[in-house]
């Protein structure tokens, strides 16, 4: 093959795969900013003093923030347990983490209320306790919790698999106690997965639809999160507002991919010179 | 510290459903304190797996370690009083040299922790004291192996252990480095009376610079003893093989003329007398210990070349084409060159079915 | 007595923390996953099999099934070329962009369902950019099966890319360049050295594009119109079953979507597994 004709086969191929990318991933994006900004970018703004965006707003922070601690908290002793470990049941525990994400989002949300709708097990008795969990903020926490479940363990467990237990045993033998050998050693050189599967739990968090949708209720200014949100305005031809809270949402997933494609290479960069100042010495 | 280990057994489900299997087999061992000791043998033998139950890194089946006199299983690895140096050294990558260092330090209870400018100046000390000063805010990643190898001990020793653990420690050094480092090692021991006990596989290592060495093959202890007692009297042929290049005899004792004598299988080498019961029986030595008589036989020599003053010699022990070739090694000029020698072995270890039978007095 | 079952687990290991892990972990996947699974599991039995049939064998149910299926497997299949052309220039060429191509192929991930629902459903629409021109050529793409496959192909993409790409970039180009030299043609190249070693890849990528099709919602429902027996998902008829109170049908149709997903994934896996052997052998041989 001559290098001319090599050199035509790449422009090709890069020509369309930008072709691809463009139409499939470009031009929608283009399109939230351009429908957000269609009246004016006062117009767009103004769309966020509504009291039921701003509380659509302040319900998916407070879900996601929850979310994320609960998640982050149980994912790390999870990766803990299953990294440092070997014990029987091991692999199955490993499979039932994963399950969440091959789960439907609608599937996601109506497990929660056949557990506690109305006709759900425990409906009546949440109910009568005076603590309702489906059509209610509990349920929407709970349905989140689901569909965000593997992320930080699933980031995690591969890059503390790889590094073993070594230093662990090293900080206990000094003397450390398992918090101190958590937070001084395990977490700071697994940061970068982390941080990376915090980033993925929060976007998903922040962003989730069917799953939500199926146990909020959908109550405008009580039970709808942005998404959610986003759904009543577009239904009630209020594009502007639906495509400037899009953008909102689109913007923290352009960050989120950005800062994880940072993450990576940082981590990947981490991974080797590990590597080089553990084996290789001299 | 000393340290007292009893019948430690320690045993491991097969792999992929095999048998179990025993890495260590009933272990007892005595180290007193202020020894020097290097636990040494193939890989395999369980001179880590000892090490680490030590440390209390592994469990046992059965079995006490007793480290100054208190079981183990009872303390709290921060008050064991241990030191423990890894292979790889296991520093915290993103903590700086001096963090990693003051880390037994700081994770100490509220109560016994010293005061930060306490730790400062220890930390400063060690620093002194593995003589890289400077070096307190590098990463390890940005330092020499030689230098991280240092840092591990002086991380080992911040909070003042009296039993020093090292694991392979020099293994990944080049050898000029490693040589300097053991030495160095040695006169840390002494200075700071430590008792330190040191996993190798290199013989050389482990007689350079420990007191007693314990020799361990598949979990057992095979024989413990300074270098002088090993070398003279090896307990098995795989004690002698270990510590350095041997050369076999095989040959029988027989009575001959109302003296035992051992008798070559081989020609051209000289039978000597003997007291131990008649037999099959290998004598086994190093190849300087072999002695050429001119005159005696029809073995040959040639040089090969010079080894640390010796002549390496080539030996052809019978006269045909067919006979063994062995090599030796030689301080005497006269040997260079011999046609019609005998080979004298009486300076060999004698063993039969591999245990000691004898060795040459004196 | 737990810490009993936990030392059966697990005897003594020295490193501390594994009770309180192992508990917590137990705990998170018992509450948050485990519980919820088996009510679904239980939950269409209770109003007695009959009434499982009955929702299963109902004309809109097999509609919704039938249109999901047919939908997300033709989304996936349309993504297969796409998705080896972007992996083949990640993997094999610098070309200019490619570090922000790279980025972006992640972003389906990331984007919000209903984003993207109102997104395409705009773009494809019959005043939409492109809406406009498929208008033109007399087709309609918003509020039709079409509409439902774009939308599985914009969240299915990454999924292929990010199978096949790793392969790629492990795939030697020396045996290539061995072949061209023994006189292999392109196209034989293409076919005995890239694609062997390519297809237990794209079958992965299909496989987890097909899987997440099944269940997706979000992106779908705003641009499919939503007619029942027509261009109705089988998880909107879940939805739709619950607003019912029908939460019988609702179950059943739900668990048809899970079995199925793990149907998938678990024979991606089974598949993956044979194809890599075969694979492996024929490179042995």
């Amino acid at each position: 093959m001559s290098r001319s004709s090599s050199r035509l086969s790449v422009w090709v191929l890069s020509g369309l795969t930008w072709g691809i990318i463009l139409v499939m991933l470009i031009l929608p994006l283009v399109l939230i900013f351009t429908e957000a900004l269609r009246d004016g970018i006062s117009a767009s703004l103004a769309s966020f003093s509504d009291p039921d965006a701003l509380q659509a707003i302040r319900l998916t922070v407070v879900m996601t923030i929850l979310s994320v601690i609960i998640n982050t908290f149980c994912g790390v002793m999870a990766a803990w347990a299953l990294s440092r470990y070997r014990f029987t049941g091991r692999s199955a525990l490993i499979t039932l983490i994963e399950l969440p994400i091959s789960i439907s989002p609608v599937v996601a949300g109506l497990v929660w209320l056949l557990l506690f709708g109305a006709q759900g097990w425990w409906g009546d008795i949440m109910l009568r306790l005076g603590f309702p969990v489906a059509f209610a903020a509990p349920g929407i926490l709970l349905a989140t919790l689901f569909v965000t479940f593997p992320y930080v363990t699933r980031t995690l467990l591969p890059l503390m698999e790889q590094q073993g237990r070594i230093s662990e045993e090293a900080a206990m033998l000094l003397g450390a106690g398992f918090w101190q050998i958590l937070f001084r050693v395990t977490l700071p050189e697994a940061r970068w997965a982390l941080l990376s599967g915090i980033l993925l739990t929060t976007a998903r968090a922040m962003g989730e639809f069917g799953a939500v949708s199926v146990v909020s209720g959908h109550i405008p200014g009580m039970t709808e999160t942005m998404p959610l949100h986003i759904e009543t305005l577009y239904n009630g031809y209020q594009t502007v507002a639906a495509f400037s809270m899009a953008t909102l949402l689109a913007l923290m997933a352009m960050v989120t991919v950005a800062a994880r494609s940072v993450l990576e290479k940082q981590s990947g960069q981490k991974e080797s010179s590990s590597v080089t100042s553990g084996a290789k010495a001299v | 510290m000393s340290v007292e280990i009893d019948t430690l057994t320690r045993r491991v489900p097969g792999r992929h459903g095999g048998p179990e299997q025993v890495l260590l087999n009933g272990v007892s061992l005595s180290i007193p304190e202020g020894a020097f000791v290097a636990l040494v043998g193939p890989s395999g033998a369980g001179k880590t797996t000892l090490l680490r139950a030590i440390a209390g890194l592994d469990t046992f089946q059965s079995g006490h370690v007793l480290v100054g006199g208190r079981a183990l299983d009872t303390l709290p690895p921060r008050e064991r009083g241990v030191g423990f140096v890894f292979q790889n050294y296991a520093l915290f990558g993103h903590m700086t040299v001096a963090k990693n260092i003051s880390f037994g330090l700081n994770v100490m209870p509220r109560g016994q922790r010293p005061s930060a400018e306490d730790i400062n100046t220890r930390v400063e000390e060690l620093l002194a004291l593995i003589e890289l000063p400077a070096l307190g805010g590098a990463y390890p990643r940005q330092i020499s192996g030689g230098q991280r190898q240092r840092v591990a001990l002086a991380r080992a020793l911040a909070t003042r252990p009296s039993l020093l653990l090292l694991d392979e420690p020099f293994g990944a050094l080049d050898p000029v480095v490693r040589r300097r480092v053991r030495a160095w090692v040695r006169s840390l021991h002494d200075k700071l009376g430590l008792t330190s006990l040191l996993v190798t596989h290199d013989h050389e290592e482990a007689l350079d610079v420990a007191d007693i060495l314990v020799v361990m093959q598949n979990g057992n202890v095979v024989q413990t003893g300074d270098a002088d007692t090993l070398e003279r009297f090896p307990q098995t042929s795989f004690v002698m093989d270990f510590l350095g290049e041997t050369i076999r005899f095989s040959g029988k004792c027989q009575n001959i003329n109302g003296t035992m004598t051992f008798l070559p299988d081989e020609e051209n080498i000289l039978p000597f007398p003997l007291d131990v019961p008649e037999g099959q029986a290998e004598a086994i030595l190093r190849p300087w210990e072999i002695r050429l008589l001119a005159g005696q036989g029809s073995a040959a020599s040639r040089v090969l070349g010079h080894r640390s003053g010796l002549a390496r010699l080539e030996v052809r022990l019978s006269g045909s084409e067919s006979g063994r070739v062995i090599e030796i090694l030689s301080a005497r000029r006269e040997d260079e060159t011999i046609e019609g020698a005998a080979l004298d072995i009486s300076a060999a270890r004698v063993f039969r079915d591999d245990l000691l039978l004898k060795a040459p007095a004196g | 007595m737990i810490s009993a079952v936990f030392g059966r687990i697990r005897r003594g290991d020295p490193l501390p923390g594994f009770g309180l892990s192992f508990g917590v972990t137990v705990l998170w996947v018992g509450l948050l996953v485990i519980l919820p699974l088996t009510a679904l599991a239980l939950r269409p039995w209770h109003d007695g099999g009959g009434a499982m049939l009955a929702a299963l064998t109902d004309g809109r149910t097999l509609a919704s099934l039938r249109t999901t299926f047919f939908c997300a497997a033709a989304a996936a299949l349309l993504n297969i070329p796409l998705g080896v052309v972007i992996a083949w220039s990640l993997a094999r060429t610098r070309f200019p962009g490619c570090r922000i191509a790279d980025a972006l192929i992640d972003l389906p991930f990331a984007i919000p369902t209903a984003v993207t629902g109102i997104t395409l459903a705009t773009l494809y629409g019959p005043h939409g950019w492109l809406g406009q021109i498929f208008t033109l050529a007399g087709l309609r793409i918003a509020y039709t099966k079409a509409g439902i496959v774009l939308a599985l192909m914009f969240v299915g993409l990454p999924f292929i890319i990010r199978s096949v790409e790793p392969v790629l970039r492990n795939l030697p180009g020396d045996a290539e360049e061995a072949a061209t030299l023994l006189g292999a043609s392109p196209s034989q190249i293409v076919t005995k050295i890239v694609l062997p070693p390519l297809l237990p890849a794209v079958v992965t990528g299909f496989g987890l594009a097909f899987a997440r099709g099944i269940g997706e919602y979000g992106s779908v429902i705003f641009i499919a119109g939503n007619r029942p027996w027509v261009s109705e998902i089988a998880p909107l008829l879940v939805v739709v079953r619950l607003q019912e109170f029908d939460y019988a049908g609702a179950t059943s149709v739900a668990l048809i979507l899970l079995l199925t997903s793990f149907l998938c994934l678990g024979a991606v896996a089974v598949l993956r597994r044979r194809l890599a052997r075969m694979t492996g052998e024929e490179n042995a041989a």
